[in-house]
């Protein structure tokens, strides 16, 4: 109790110690969850746990750093963040998730008392909470198991230390005998294996709790939430921006990383999936871009559910599907669409755009983080995409004219039928569309098929490709036609446009991702950056913008029959050990992060549906039991049944004395350890104590009892009376009620 | 502890019995269980829960965290806030458990005098089949000296086990004390509540007067002492009249050693009383003479002192008090007896004179300023 008594002093030096232990583990625990926010603190935060690595290995050190350096580390920090926060021009999450990073690791190296305990848990906490909810990662999960334990111990430690009255806080004395060998034998002590058993069971007792409350807290209807803050980059896939030079796409072919997880509602992955994302309809004679007047046309909103208008719109909700999206951080702006749909619905509200024309959405900036949406009402099958009127009375009005474009700024749609100004590269264009046409008058569709057999005569698919030099022409397409070389995606999905445009078929690129894996343990899709993909979109009069892909699928040398699939836009069913892992993730992003109030409802409803098929359930079982049991009377005794009755019952019996030996040698054993006493030595003081306790009616009784109790607990074991029989008086010599305060 | 009489029977002592939180009182499961709920409806009287700092603060985040996560609908949010209300929670079981096991009971031993230090015991058990006792204050005050102390329960009580708790205390004042357990208070585990249970348990104790330091030069006289009476009465001379079995309260100079190591037990001597006078003290609170303040306690103080010296030397025949009836002191429990009298003793009305033993008396009446005089038979003999 006081400051007299070593042993109170040693463990109240313990506990200071494990103070620190336990701050420097819940700083690093959150620290963690920084690398993941790309928010380019990631080498500050790396030193920062390795500074704090060092002090909890060697707490001493930390006491040797001169008091200067912290006076003047507060200013310096105070300097550091007014100038993030003013560096970052109107982004406040960023400077702010970096200021509590910078305190967090300022406390936990720190010296610390009681309070700064405190503050470095709550900054802690936070932070693991900010990151947890800017990620909205799997890994916010294993960081709150880890933290809470922590957090709760570390609590627990506080709380104990409060018990030292008479001991004062930050006495250099913790720190210069700081030993890990005594701190050692002090954890030993206190986490005994009852203690650690206990521990363990109240942690499942905590997440168990924890997934009660969450399953059962109440939530709003999908789609009336505010705007919650989300980080955003101004980077993304190169191959998915408004611009795309030729390369752009195959660059990312080879990246395996995971760009969208779609969970299709059923367990039939969905046939040659076309996610598209960008309309790029302007030629610009290194690749094709969206023109300034199309990228106009996007209106931007706050909204948490956008509903597809005109013609886009899949009219029968009913009968469409829906898709859950998980769209990774960093790819692109644009939102990878399958086909016509009646609604999206975003988690929060947002700001999006939807170009109408290009049938197109995209949200203000690239999200730094996965991105949850729902599409509803989806008809993924839809390969053509009606035009709206406006757009289908221009564009045959301007067929009508001969598709000749009257300005050089012609602005969308007249920009789908924009050719290569070179005129070695018209002449190639009309030589080539006159051979596909063959004087014959054709039809956007047959033209179509025919220009892509017409580019895939004698070609293959090829990432590499060096083309040629010409002094014809420029024009890279033109000249890679020429060469009749293999080719990839964007140059087939080039040629193609610009020989529909020569033929006077408005036509235009669209970029995207093409097929994916179907993860075979949790059903759903996979789509990684190696399926992105670029196709052709042309204008068919009677039916509006037709999906045309000439690229060949993708055969490499030695790939078998389901890699060549793969490299199509066939799904490929995936059950390798990643994909079990992103299954782990999918698990995550369905359970926990989209989990709504549709989905609490139905969870109740299966419960209820469960709860009432319990009895009957039980009932059916007990009477085929029953009838078994009457089937087995009814055809009569043999030998052989009797037998096989007797072997069963035999078997039974063994196990259960088996056990019985097994837990008698157990508990002999725990007997005879040193120091223990007999069970029913020990028992024998229980009785004793609780009969000090109450009044009992009969005082005779217990007289005679206590007696008793005390030659078992103290007597001679041959001169014991019969146990069991003294313990059963004991019980009941206990009142009904007992006086209490 | 509990003590057994001659009939066998077990009985405790006033002042001894266990208090608990009352959560379980009954036998039935049922009813002990729908107790526990009401109780947390309607706490017991003296039952309090309180929300510490970090309570509140938590409280306020689970607020901000739970306006968000209905605002946002963002489930990372509900997930921190579904893990801080069952931290919550968690903390109340476990605080409740802890509660659940604990016994307390105020245990004070010996006697206490003014100025002098001496230890008040709260004996602590946990009924606990299983879980140990964490992080119990117990506050206890002593209501006249208005002083209190707190007693941490510093390292955990294991289960079954028991504890007792000590704090010294040194009384300021003669008089009847009241030493309660004011209340027990726990933060386990992890501060967020502050449960506590208050005044559970109290008892007076007697404070004796404080020992002072006087002269004692009483004048020499023999006339009491009756010539040729041969006079033997048991007392502290070399004379041994007899050996018998120790009984509570004998002096241990008293042992004999010899004889108990013969006997197997402890044997006393019994010797006979010097050819020395015997006083009577005769202890007057007439409140015409003394008025409560310094020179009453003084005097408290003086009788006090001179009555343990006299029986230190076998020269106490015994304490008359006011009106009472003579008082013999022949053995340690009647000196304590006398001494608590003393501690209770107030200024009382005059009252009528009586008979009174003819061995010499000592009596006392106010000196100088706060001084007090002891008169043997009227003859100034000692003063404090």
């Amino acid at each position: 109790m006081s400051t007299a008594n070593p042993q109170a002093k040693l463990e109240y030096r313990f506990l200071q110690q494990l103070k620190w232990l336990l701050g420097g583990l819940m700083a690093l625990i959150s620290l963690v969850g920084v690398f993941s926010l790309g928010i380019g603190a990631g080498p500050v935060v790396a030193l920062g746990m390795v500074c704090i690595s060092i002090g909890l290995v060697w707490p001493r050190l930390v006491r040797r750093i001169p008091s200067w350096v912290w006076k003047a580390a507060t200013p310096i920090l105070i300097i550091l963040i007014v100038t993030d926060f003013v560096l970052a021009a109107g982004d406040i999450l960023s400077p702010l998730v970096r200021m509590i990073m910078l305190l967090t690791i300022l406390r936990a190296l720190q010296e610390r008392r009681r309070r700064e305990d405190l503050q470095l848990l709550l900054l802690s906490l936070f932070l693991v909470i900010v990151t947890g909810v800017l990620t909205m990662e799997l890994t916010f999960a294993l960081q709150l198991l880890l933290y809470t334990p922590v957090a709760l111990f570390q609590l627990f430690t506080i709380n104990l230390s409060e018990n030292y009255v008479d001991e004062q806080e930050g006495d250099p004395e913790h720190w210069q005998l700081f030993r890990w060998r005594p701190l050692g034998g002090f954890l030993r002590q206190i986490l005994h294996p009852r203690m650690l058993g206990l521990s363990t069971l109240l942690f499942f007792g905590l997440a168990g709790m924890a997934s009660l409350i969450f399953i059962s807290l109440p939530r709003f209807d999908f789609g009336q939430q505010l705007p919650f803050a989300r980080l955003s980059t101004s980077s993304g896939a190169p191959g998915l921006s408004e611009e795309v030079t030729y390369g752009d796409v195959v660059d990312l072919l080879d990246d395996d990383t995971m760009a969208l997880r779609v969970d299709v509602g059923s367990d039939i992955p969905p046939s040659s999936p076309y996610w598209r994302m960008l309309v790029l309809d302007e030629f610009t004679g290194e690749g094709f871009r969206a023109s300034r007047s199309l990228q106009s046309t996007f209106r931007y909103d706050e909204l948490t559910r956008f509903s597809a208008e005109g013609s886009y719109r899949n009219r029968d909700r009913g009968e469409g599907q829906t898709w859950t999206f998980y769209f990774e951080g960093g790819i692109s702006r644009y939102l990878p669409i399958p086909g016509s749909f009646h609604e999206l619905r975003l988690q929060n509200e947002m700001t999006l755009a939807y170009s109408y024309p290009g049938r197109t959405l995209r949200t203000q900036e690239t999200q730094n983080n996965v991105l949850f949406y729902r599409l509803e009402g989806l008809d993924p099958t839809a390969r053509v995409i009606p035009a709206m009127r406006r757009e289908s009375e221009w564009l045959q009005q301007l067929l009508k004219n001969g598709g000749e474009l009257q300005t050089e700024d012609p602005g969308y749609p007249a920009t789908t039928l924009e050719l290569p100004a070179d005129a070695g590269a018209r002449a190639a264009l009309q030589r080539w569309v006159a051979e596909i046409e063959q004087g014959q008058a054709l039809g956007p569709n047959t033209f179509i098929s025919r220009a892509t057999a017409f580019l895939q005569r004698d070609r293959g698919y090829s990432m590499q490709v060096q083309i040629p030099d010409a002094d014809w022409t420029e024009n890279r397409i033109c000249r890679w036609v020429q060469a009749g070389m293999a080719g990839h995606c964007e140059l087939y999905a080039g040629a193609l446009i610009l020989l529909a445009r020569e033929a006077g078929i408005p036509a235009r690129m669209v970029t995207g991702f093409a097929g994916g894996d179907w993860n075979a343990y949790e059903q759903y899709m996979m789509v990684r950056n190696r399926h992105a993909h670029a196709w052709v979109e042309f204008f068919d009069p009677e039916a509006g913008w037709v999906r045309a892909d000439p690229t060949p699928a993708r055969v490499l040398p030695g790939d078998n029959q389901q890699q060549s699939e793969q490299n199509g836009r066939e799904s490929v069913i995936d059950d390798t050990l990643n994909a079990y892992l992103d299954s782990l993730r999918v698990l995550w992003y369905r359970r926990v992060v989209s989990f709504d109030r549709s989905q609490q409802q139905e969870m109740l409803k299966e419960l209820r549906e469960s709860m009432g098929q319990w009895g009957p359930h039980l009932r059916e079982r007990l009477n085929a039991w029953m009838q078994s049991v009457r089937g087995w009377w009814s055809e009569g005794l043999s030998w052989g049944k009797l037998g096989r009755l007797a072997a069963k019952l035999a078997i039974t019996l063994v196990i259960w004395l088996g056990l019985r030996l097994l837990w008698q040698a157990w508990r002999r054993r725990q007997n005879n350890k040193p120091g223990r006493l007999h069970p029913d030595r020990r028992r024998a003081g229980v009785w004793l104590r609780r009969l000090e306790a109450f009044n009992a009616a009969d005082p005779d009784e217990r007289g005679r009892v206590k007696a008793q109790l005390l030659l078992i607990r103290y007597g001679d074991m041959e001169q014991w009376p019969e146990r069991k029989t003294v313990f059963r008086q004991a019980r009941r010599l206990k009142p009904a009620k007992r006086s209490t305060v | 502890m509990a003590a057994e009489n001659a009939q066998g029977n077990w009985l405790t002592r006033k002042g001894r019995e266990w208090s608990d939180p009352g959560y379980f009182v009954g036998q039935s499961p049922l009813r002990n269980g729908a107790r526990v709920i009401w109780h947390m409806v309607r706490p017991p009287r003296g039952h309090k829960t309180r929300m510490t700092r970090i309570g509140l603060l938590l409280v306020f985040i689970s607020i901000g965290l739970g306006s968000a996560a209905f605002n946002t609908s963002q489930n990372m949010l509900y997930l921190a806030l579904a893990l801080l209300l069952s931290c919550l929670l968690l903390s109340g079981v476990l605080s409740w458990l802890n509660f659940k096991g604990a016994r307390w009971r105020l245990d004070i031993e010996g006697h206490f005098r003014v100025g002098q230090s001496a230890p008040l015991e709260v004996e602590v058990y946990n009924r606990n089949r299983y879980l140990p006792l964490y992080s119990l204050w117990f506050l206890l005050v002593a209501r006249q000296e208005d002083e209190g102390t707190t007693l941490p329960l510093l390292r955990p009580l294991g289960p079954q086990q028991t504890r007792r708790l000590t704090w010294h205390f040194t009384p300021q004042r003669r008089g009847v004390e009241t030493v309660a357990l004011h209340s027990i208070i726990s933060k386990f585990p992890f501060g967020f509540l502050r449960k506590s249970i208050e005044w559970t348990q109290e008892q007076e104790i007697e404070v004796w007067p404080e020992r002072c330091t006087y002269s004692w030069h009483p004048v020499a006289s023999s006339r009491y002492q009756r010539v040729g009476e041969h006079q033997t009465r048991l007392g502290t001379g070399a004379e041994l009249l007899n050996l018998r079995h120790y009984r509570p309260g004998d002096a241990l100079r008293q042992v004999s050693w010899k004889a108990t190591a013969r006997q197997g037990r402890l044997m006393v001597r019994e010797t006979a009383e010097e050819s020395q006078a015997r006083y009577w003290l005769e202890v007057s609170s007439n409140n015409h003479v003394w008025k409560p303040g310094e020179q009453f306690e003084r005097y408290c103080s003086l009788v006090a002192s001179l009555a343990e010296d006299l029986y230190q030397q076998g020269r106490l025949a015994g304490v008359i008090f006011n009106d009472e009836p003579p008082q013999p002191v022949q053995h340690l429990p009647e000196l304590q007896q006398v001494l608590s009298k003393l501690a209770r003793l107030q200024p009382v009305a005059p009252f009528p004179g009586r008979d009174l033993p003819q061995q010499p008396r000592v009596s006392f009446g106010p000196g100088a300023g706060p001084h007090v005089r002891a008169y043997v038979n009227g003859q100034p003999a000692g003063e404090a």
